[in-house]
C-alpha cells in the first residue's frame, strides 16, 4: 500500500463514522479475508451444532423406541423381519448386523456354529464403531474451529494494527481520532474469532459427552444381545 | 439449493447469521459518542499542619517585602509634578526633625525672576551663628503657601544634608532680586517659587500616603512567616503539663465503673479533639479499642467524663501551640487521677 493511500485511508477513517460495515470495508485485504473466513467458520460450526443436536435427539428417541420393542417379548425373528426392509441406524443397526450373522450361520451347516459367538462379537464391534463414527462425525470440526479461530482472529487483529500504525506513521498524526478507527477494525477481527470460537468450544464439549453416552448405551445393548445370542448358540450346539 | 431436512444445519445457520448481521448493522449504525467529561482538576490534600508549615517564614531572609510598586492604574492617578507648586493636597504634619528649610528665603517677593540663574554662587562666608532653629510646630505647607517672612536676616548655616546648591541658588536669587524690586506683592511670587525642588520635597514626605496595594504583584521573597508556623511545637514538658491539666479537669467528672476489678491496671488511652477555645471537636474515642468488657467499660466511662467536663480551660500560654494540641491522647490512670 502506498503511503499516500494509507494517509487517505486514515483520513477517511477518521472522518467517517464507525459502523460495522465501514469497519469491514475499510479493513485491509488480509483482514477482510480473515473476517470472511471466520464468518464462514461460524456459519459452519452452527450448522454442525444444529445438525448434531437434532441427530442426537433423534437417536435418543430411536433407541428408546427400539429398546421398548426389543424387551417387549416380541420374538427376535419377527423383529428382524420387520426391520429387514428399513434403513436402520444405531441400536437397530447393531441388532440387524448380529441377527444377519446369526441367520447366515443357521442357513449354513452345523459346523458353522463353532465360532459363531466370536463372529457375532466381531460384527457387533464393527457395527458399533460405524454407528459411533456416524454420530461423532464433524465434531472434530467444532474442536478445530473452537481452538483455531481465536488465533485466526488475532492474526487479523495484528495485521490490522500493523496497517493502522503504518498509517499513523505516514500521516504523522497521533491523535486518537486517527488511531481509533484502524484499531477498532483490527479488534473487530478478534471479536469475530471469539464469536465463532466460544459456541464451538461449548458445543463440542456438550455434543462429545452426548455422543459418549450414546456410545456406551450401544455397547451395553450389544453386550446384552451378544449374551442372548450366545445362549441360543449353546442351546443349538447342545440340542 | 435443495435443503436436506434431516440435516438443515448449514442453511439454517447461514440464515440465522444473516439475520444477526442485519440486526447488528441496524443497531450499531453509529458508535455512541462518549459523554463530554469535564476537565478534571488535580487536588492535593494537605493537613493543617502542612499548611502552617507552608506559611512558615524563612529566618534568613533579609527583605521582608520588596519595594512597593504602584499598579499601572494607580500610577495614572498619581499627580504629576504640576507647575503650580507648593500646593500640597493634604496637610502633612511637619516631621519633628525637620531641617529648617523655609528659613533661607526670607523674602519670597524678591523672586519674580522666573529663570533661576544656573551659575552657582559661591557660598559666602557667613557669620557663624549656628542657631539650630527648630520650630517644629510651624506647619510647613502653610509656610510654603503663604511664604511667611519670618526672618529677614539673610543667610544662616544650614544643615549640610539639605541640598546645598539649591539653597545657594536661592540665596543667590535673593541677593540679586533685592536691589531690583524691593516691594512686591507676595501673591505673584508664589507661583514662581522654586517649583521642582519643593515638589520633590513634598513628595518625599508623602510616601506614607501612597497606595500600598500591590495586590496584582506577587511577592517573590519569603515573608517573615506567620506566628502559627510549625516553629511552635509543644515541648515535652509543656505537653505533659497540658495533659496533666486536662487530666485534672477530667478527673473531677470521672467515675470509673465500680464493678471493674483491677481497674488500677486498666489505663484506657483516649484521643481528644479540641478546639482552640478548649471545647470538644468531635467525639473522643479510644485509641485502641479493646474487646475486654472491663476495659471497654473504662473507656466508655472516660469518654463520658470528657464529654461532661468539656469545655476545658486551656491556659493562654498554650494557645499559640494549638495546632499541636488540637488532637491529644490522654491516658486515664485511676491511681493518678482519683
Amino acid at each position: 500500500m502506498e503511503a499516500t493511500e494509507i494517509v487517505a485511508n486514515g483520513v477517511a477513517a477518521a472522518t467517517s463514522d464507525i459502523t460495522l460495515w465501514s469497519m469491514f470495508w475499510q479493513a485491509a485485504f488480509v483482514v477482510k479475508l480473515v473476517m470472511l473466513g471466520l464468518l464462514g467458520a461460524s456459519i459452519w460450526c452452527w450448522g454442525i451444532i444444529i445438525d448434531k443436536s437434532m441427530l442426537y435427539a433423534r437417536t435418543q428417541a430411536a433407541m428408546d423406541r427400539f429398546e421398548d420393542v426389543f424387551w417387549s417379548g416380541q420374538s427376535l425373528d419377527e423383529l428382524y423381519d420387520t426391520l429387514k426392509d428399513r434403513d436402520n441406524h444405531d441400536m437397530a443397526a447393531v441388532f440387524m448386523s448380529a441377527m444377519g450373522e446369526w441367520k447366515r450361520s443357521l442357513q449354513a451347516n452345523a459346523s458353522s456354529f463353532m465360532n459363531l459367538t466370536q463372529r457375532i462379537d466381531k460384527v457387533l464391534d464393527v457395527t458399533i464403531q460405524r454407528e459411533v463414527g456416524r454420530l461423532e462425525s464433524k465434531l472434530l470440526v467444532l474442536a478445530t474451529i473452537g481452538s483455531a479461530s481465536p488465533f485466526v482472529g488475532l492474526f487479523g487483529t495484528v495485521w490490522g494494527i500493523m496497517t493502522a500504525f503504518r498509517g499513523i506513521a505516514a500521516s504523522k498524526n497521533t491523535s486518537l481520532a486517527v488511531v481509533a478507527p484502524g484499531i477498532a477494525e483490527a479488534l473487530f477481527a478478534t471479536a469475530i474469532g471469539l464469536f465463532a470460537a466460544i459456541p464451538a468450544v461449548i458445543a463440542y464439549n456438550w455434543l462429545q459427552s452426548r455422543a459418549a453416552k450414546q456410545q456406551s448405551r450401544l455397547e451395553g445393548f450389544a453386550d446384552e444381545f451378544s449374551a442372548i445370542l450366545s445362549r441360543h448358540v449353546d442351546q443349538r450346539i447342545a440340542g | 439449493m435443495k435443503i436436506n431436512w434431516s440435516e438443515p444445519g448449514i442453511p439454517l445457520s447461514a440464515a440465522i447469521h444473516a439475520a444477526l448481521l442485519l440486526a447488528t448493522l441496524i443497531a450499531f449504525t453509529s458508535a455512541p459518542n462518549f459523554e463530554e467529561q469535564p476537565e478534571s482538576i488535580a487536588v492535593d490534600m494537605i493537613t493543617p499542619d502542612e499548611l502552617t508549615a507552608l506559611t512558615k517564614g524563612d529566618k534568613t531572609v533579609k527583605l521582608v517585602k520588596p519595594e512597593q510598586k504602584i499598579k499601572a492604574d494607580k500610577q495614572a492617578d498619581q499627580p504629576a509634578p504640576k507647575p503650580d507648586s507648593g500646593e500640597a493636597k493634604k496637610d502633612i504634619p511637619t516631621p519633628p526633625a525637620k531641617p529648617p528649610e523655609p528659613q533661607p528665603e526670607p523674602k519670597p517677593e524678591v523672586k519674580p525672576v522666573t529663570p533661576p540663574p544656573p551659575t552657582p554662587a559661591p557660598p559666602e562666608p557667613k557669620p557663624p551663628e549656628p542657631k539650630p532653629q527648630p520650630t517644629p510646630e510651624e506647619p510647613k505647607p502653610d509656610g510654603l503657601k503663604q511664604a511667611p517672612p519670618p526672618k529677614p536676616e539673610p543667610p544662616k548655616p544650614e544643615p549640610p544634608k539639605f541640598e546645598p546648591d539649591q539653597l545657594a541658588k536661592m540665596l543667590e536669587q535673593q541677593k540679586k532680586a533685592q536691589p531690583q524690586k524691593p516691594a512686591d506683592t507676595p501673591k505673584k511670587a508664589e507661583p514662581n517659587f522654586d517649583a521642582t525642588a519643593l515638589e520633590k520635597l513634598l513628595q518625599s514626605k508623602e510616601t506614607p500616603q501612597k497606595s500600598a496595594s500591590t495586590a496584582t504583584e506577587v511577592s517573590k521573597t519569603a515573608t517573615a512567616g506567620s506566628s502559627t508556623g510549625t516553629a511552635s511545637k509543644l515541648s515535652l514538658s509543656q505537653r505533659d503539663q497540658l495533659a496533666g491539666l486536662l487530666r485534672d479537669q477530667i478527673g473531677k467528672c470521672w467515675s470509673p465503673p465500680a464493678w471493674v476489678t483491677g481497674a488500677d491496671n486498666l489505663r484506657p488511652m483516649i484521643r481528644i479533639g479540641l478546639r482552640d477555645d478548649g471545647s470538644l471537636d468531635g467525639i473522643p474515642a479510644a485509641i485502641e479499642s479493646s474487646s475486654d468488657p472491663s476495659m471497654r467499660a473504662m473507656e466508655e466511662s472516660a469518654i463520658r467524663a470528657i464529654r461532661q467536663c468539656a469545655p476545658f480551660t486551656i491556659p493562654p500560654q498554650f494557645k499559640s501551640y494549638y495546632s499541636d494540641w488540637k488532637s491529644l491522647a490522654v491516658t486515664f490512670d485511676m491511681k493518678a487521677m482519683l
